[in-house]
């Protein structure tokens, strides 16, 4: 589980690293990058330093990095559901099924259906069933899922004899 | 208090698994009009004779207790009949060959008392139309059973391809029971040249070799069921797993002993009385076998 919660926050950094990257890529060019003019008549103006601003975050765009972290946070607190439910003996199997799904879609971007996922998730680890522990007389099935019970309901055996030996060889007598 | 109620259930679910051949009741009445022939050409052939004691002035003996035996032994056959009863009905035929075999010995002795030549002649001349008869009589009764017989035997066919398909289902090697199938589908074969023969001692061939047969399926069976639940036995955490095992050990060897030896399925029939005899000790001791079969089920369940 908590290797699950290590590789959604791994996951988590690396698209936004990735999301930062491409928006670096995508900011227009600063006035120190505008390619002169061509113009040797007119004094060059004196470049104004650039103002000093501080240097803004660059974000992913706000749509998408919103669903991201939703999506994200969704999938955490699945996790933690199912933790917590897997704790009190409840069978979480449907529910470590959901959230993988919805890491599946997150790791393809698809937010929205990741989060959906994770959400649906959360509730089925909220409303897990308990484990079904096997009773202490019940039978422990082999590697073939063939229980002593299923093996010993093969041993029977019909101890009739069939109609055959008997009937047409009862001559009555004659003289 | 386990043990027994694990013996109950097990013997409840063998009542209430039990097959039954539904052609069973036409079988068992085929019969009893071969039975019903048999006895109307006695009581035909004392009345005859009492005739020909009366035409030569010979004394013969009271036959009416002995009829009137026959006479209830048939009724009891038709009961038995009519219920399906194929272990009733076989009670039946045993007692009316008892009874047969009384008649006879009142006959024999009867004829060495105080008869005439003239006497036994005339008993000779009047059975031959009586032999006529109760051959026709014959006849119609194993047209009968020559209908109901293929429906029997296809019966069986049928359901132990049902039982094949059980255990070559989960796994088990059913080669054994697949080939004692096919004996039964070459008896089919010949049941209508064996009637069409007319012949009695050639359907006495195919009822010995159909009994023969069934055996034969049955300890396969128990073979190809052992053979498949040791391995799994053995791999399990079954509480009696050393008993099973050495039981079921022993049981194979058993079983391998008599349909590899005195009790191997053979289609020729060279003597009658011999293959007869045969059959009646397989059948006993296979008897034994299946109530350790069954007991190795019991002790399955017991120790799951």
């Amino acid at each position: 589980m908590n290797g699950k919660i290590v590789l959604i926050v791994f996951l988590g950094i690396f698209l936004i690293l990735a999301g930062c990257a491409k928006k670096e890529a995508e900011v227009p060019p600063g006035p120190s990058e505008v390619t002169p003019v061509d113009n040797e008549t007119e004094e060059p103006e004196e470049e104004a330093p650039p103002e000093e601003e501080p240097e803004a975050e660059p974000e992913p765009e706000p749509d998408t990095s919103g669903l991201m972290n939703e999506a994200t946070e969704a999938i955490g607190a699945a996790n933690e559901a199912i933790e917590k439910a897997d704790g009190e003996g409840k069978d979480t199997s449907a529910a470590e099924a959901k959230v993988t799904e919805a890491e599946e879609k997150l790791h393809l971007e698809e937010f929205e259906e990741a989060k959906q996922l994770a959400e649906e998730a959360k509730t089925l680890a909220e409303n897990a069933p308990a484990k079904e522990v096997p009773a202490e007389n019940d039978t422990l099935e082999n590697e073939t899922g063939t229980s002593d019970e299923d093996l010993a309901d093969l041993f029977k055996i019909d101890k009739d004899k069939p109609i055959g030996d008997e009937g047409l060889d009862t001559e009555t007598p004659s003289s | 208090m386990k043990k027994l109620l694990v013996l109950v259930l097990v013997a409840m679910a063998g009542l209430s698994s039990a097959w039954y051949n539904e052609a069973t009741p036409d079988m068992l009445d085929a019969r009893y009009a071969y039975a019903t022939c048999d006895v109307e050409y006695a009581k035909d052939w004392l009345s005859m004779r009492e005739g020909c004691g009366e035409e030569n002035n010979v004394t013969v003996f009271d036959s009416t207790e002995y009829v009137d035996s026959l006479d209830d032994d048939l009724v009891d056959l038709r009961e038995a009949a009519d219920e399906g009863d194929s272990f009733e009905f076989g009670l039946g035929v045993f007692q009316l060959g008892a009874d047969s075999l009384d008649l006879l010995g009142a006959i024999v002795q009867d004829a060495l008392t105080n008869k005439t030549m003239s006497f036994f002649s005339c008993v000779r001349d009047g059975e031959d139309p009586l032999k006529d008869e109760r051959d026709g009589c014959r006849t119609d009764a194993l047209e009968k059973e020559r209908g109901a017989s293929k429906k029997y035997v296809q019966n069986e066919i049928d359901y132990a391809n049902e039982q094949i398909d059980d255990l070559d289902g989960v796994g088990a090697d059913t080669s054994g029971m697949e080939e004692a199938v096919e004996y039964g589908e070459e008896l089919y074969d010949d049941i209508d040249p064996a009637f069409d023969s007319g012949d009695v001692k050639e359907i006495r061939k195919l009822h010995l070799r159909h009994s023969r047969i069934i055996l034969v399926f049955r300890l396969e069976k128990m073979r190809a069921t052992i053979d498949y639940a040791k391995p799994l036995i053995e791999d399990g955490n079954n509480e009696n797993k050393e008993e099973i095992l050495e039981r079921m050990d022993v049981l194979d060897e058993d079983i391998a002993a008599l349909v590899e030896g005195t009790c191997e399925y053979s289609s020729t029939v060279d003597n009658n009385f011999d293959y007869g005899r045969d059959n009646l000790e397989c059948w006993d001791d296979s008897l034994d076998l299946f109530e350790e079969f069954l007991a190795i089920g019991a002790l399955i369940l017991e120790g799951a």
